[in-house]
């Protein structure tokens, strides 16, 4: 087939997709009514109970995991293009440990509510902070196993302290908070998050569908692209505060959750050829996708119980992420 | 006027860290040359192709058609000149057809990857110059070393510079492909345009280069034709080697023979 009407394709249907799992989470949880209701409620003006719900607890949590899950896609495609490397993912080189981190000292310092901005703000600066140091630790050549080192150190540390912070504040929830932060969940988020988090997450998604053609280029080493023209120095802040923007800001709102920027450029990669520049769209779209899909999970399996979204995305993730160090494994010998 | 140089080669010296690697080398390249840069391991052959490219800061001045190559616009310097490194590592299963049209990368100004009828025409014959156009749609980690090395090389030449560097293309390549690579080059050179490739296969540079470099700890010991750069002694004094030098029909003979006592 027409390479270029194949990929037209694929974007297509990735959006229905996310059409599909966006109304499907509008349309779920525990108050239920009918879906007719809810769409008439959803457009109309008054105060009903149901328009209530739809405007002021659904709608926002189905925009939150529509742009969340485009940021995870998007920004685990472009980092592993960045690094060359399969495994990365804003979660495992401690991107979202780090925003968490900085997320809670903004709350906890009362900086948030002097400044709200300073909420997204705080988890971008040490989510770039936390990329430098995996980048630093793991050199140039950017190996396999030394970012992956270098990202559980750093993702370890920070969601040390996030946990210090928390159990150090006079907050009675302290474990609840800590739960939140490090697996991440949509529940009772409201529009103020989303417009909170929206600039710089729509910022970050501008500056990392930019680094596209630099990304193919890269696929032939660091010399070969500098070699075709391209600007590796501008490459690299693109990925990296583009990430850190989209990320930190998606991070300060939902926690951390994990696997979904991994799991969903590997899936995708095959049907994009496996040029970067074509799988970041793709790659956004089924992250969006997959957090809508994972978050009708999360209310229907144990609706009364508060499932975390990153159990749900762990749980899909961890067995993808095995099959993918086995098979590296065994390409390495 | 004065017809500038395709390559003009002035370098003081070249630090990795706090190590000289190369010391002061002069040259100048032309259209219509293919230059072997020969030398033993560490010689400074590579370092001296990523200091051409504009790859590696460097003490002097390296010019293309007149301009100085580290104050050039990085897609001005993909038009003039397009570089293979010795490294054949490819991040992605990517198909050749797919790797050697990213070489058209530099000539693209949209924001979109899509290939004009100019691109397609570029990316084939490369792919034909170098016998891979069977090979278009295999994933690059499918191929074996040499045909991989040949996808690789076609990428830069989709890039249609005057000027192309390579590193050891020749390296992992079979007798025939050697041969077609070399006349590849010859025909490129042919059509106005040069190349520079470092190279080991001291009988391969004998009978295809029209100019060799032979290195030496960062120095150039010898710089000329391949008659006047390959003599007994010079490759003894260098290589540590001696080695079989005959005259035949169509160039010279070059074979390498046992290493020679003085070492």
């Amino acid at each position: 087939m027409n390479p270029r009407l194949s990929h037209r394709l694929l974007i297509t249907g990735l959006v229905l997709l996310v059409m599909l799992t966006f109304l499907l989470s509008l349309f779920s949880g525990p108050a239920s009514f009918g879906v007719w209701e809810s769409l008439r409620a959803l457009m109309s003006d008054d105060a009903g109970s149901i328009a209530l719900i739809m405007h002021e607890i659904r709608l926002p949590r189905a925009l939150l995991g529509l742009m969340v899950g485009f940021t995870l896609g998007l920004s685990g495609a472009v980092l592993q293009g960045y690094l060359r490397n399969p495994l990365a993912e804003p979660g495992l080189i401690g991107v979202s440990a780090s925003a968490s981190l900085g997320a809670v000292l903004a709350l906890y310092t009362g900086l948030s509510v002097l400044f709200p901005l300073a909420l997204p703000l705080a988890a971008l600066a040490a989510a770039v902070v936390s990329v430098l140091v995996v980048q630093f630790l793991a050199g140039a050549s950017g190996s396999f196993v030394t970012i992956i080192l270098a990202g559980v150190a750093v993702s370890t540390f920070a969601t040390a302290m996030t946990s210090l912070v928390l159990n150090l504040s006079p907050n009675p929830y302290a474990a609840l908070e800590i739960m939140f932060w490090m697996l991440g969940s949509l529940e009772d988020r409201s529009f103020e998050h989303v417009l909170l988090a929206a600039p710089a997450m729509i910022l970050g998604w501008v500056m990392l569908l930019g680094v596209g053609r630099g990304l193919d280029a890269l696929a032939l080493g660091r010399d070969t692209a500098a070699s075709m023209g391209v600007n590796l120095r501008q490459v690299q802040f693109l990925a990296i505060f583009g990430t850190a923007a989209s990320v930190g800001a998606a991070t300060s709102v939902t926690g951390s959750i994990g696997f979904v920027g991994l799991v969903v450029p590997h899936l995708l990669r095959p049907l994009t050829r496996s040029l970067p520049s074509r799988l970041l769209l793709a790659s956004g779209l089924g992250g969006a996708a997959l957090i809508l899909a994972a978050d009708v999970l999360v209310r229907l399996v144990a609706p009364e119980r508060g499932l975390k979204l990153g159990v749900v995305t762990a749980v899909i993730g961890a067995p993808f992420f095995l099959a993918l160090v086995w098979r590296s494994r065994r390409q390495m010998i | 006027m004065t017809r500038l140089p395709l390559l003009e080669v002035a370098l003081q010296r070249v630090l990795r860290g706090t190590r000289s690697v190369l010391g002061q080398i002069a040259c100048r390249i032309e259209p219509g040359e293919v230059v072997g840069l020969l030398g033993p391991n560490g010689a400074g052959k590579s370092t001296l192709l990523r200091s051409l490219c504009g790859l590696i800061p460097f003490e002097g001045k390296v010019l293309v058609q007149g301009k100085p190559i580290n104050r050039l616009h990085g897609r001005e310097r993909a038009g003039l000149i397009a570089y293979v490194p010795q490294e054949h590592d490819v991040a992605w299963p990517i198909s050749a057809a797919d790797l050697v049209a990213l070489g058209r990368d530099a000539h693209r100004t949209s924001c979109v990857a899509k290939l004009s009828s100019e691109d397609q025409r570029a990316v084939v014959q490369a792919m034909e110059r170098m016998d891979v156009a069977r090979l278009a749609s295999r994933p690059v980690d499918t191929l074996s070393g040499g045909e991989k090395a040949r996808v690789l090389i076609a990428r830069a030449l989709a890039q249609e510079t005057p000027l192309l560097l390579t590193d050891e293309p020749a390296a992992g390549l079979d007798p025939l492909h050697q041969v077609n690579l070399m006349k590849t080059f010859r025909s490129l050179a042919d059509d106005g345009r040069a190349v520079v490739l470092s190279m080991h296969d001291l009988g391969l540079a004998a009978r295809w280069c029209t100019r060799l470099i032979l290195l030496n700890r960062g120095e150039v010991v010898a710089d000329g034709s391949p008659e006047v750069v390959l003599r007994p002694d010079v490759i003894a004094q260098v290589y540590g080697v001696s080695a079989y030098i005959a005259t035949v029909e169509g160039g010279l003979v070059v074979q390498v023979l046992e290493p020679t006592s003085t070492r």
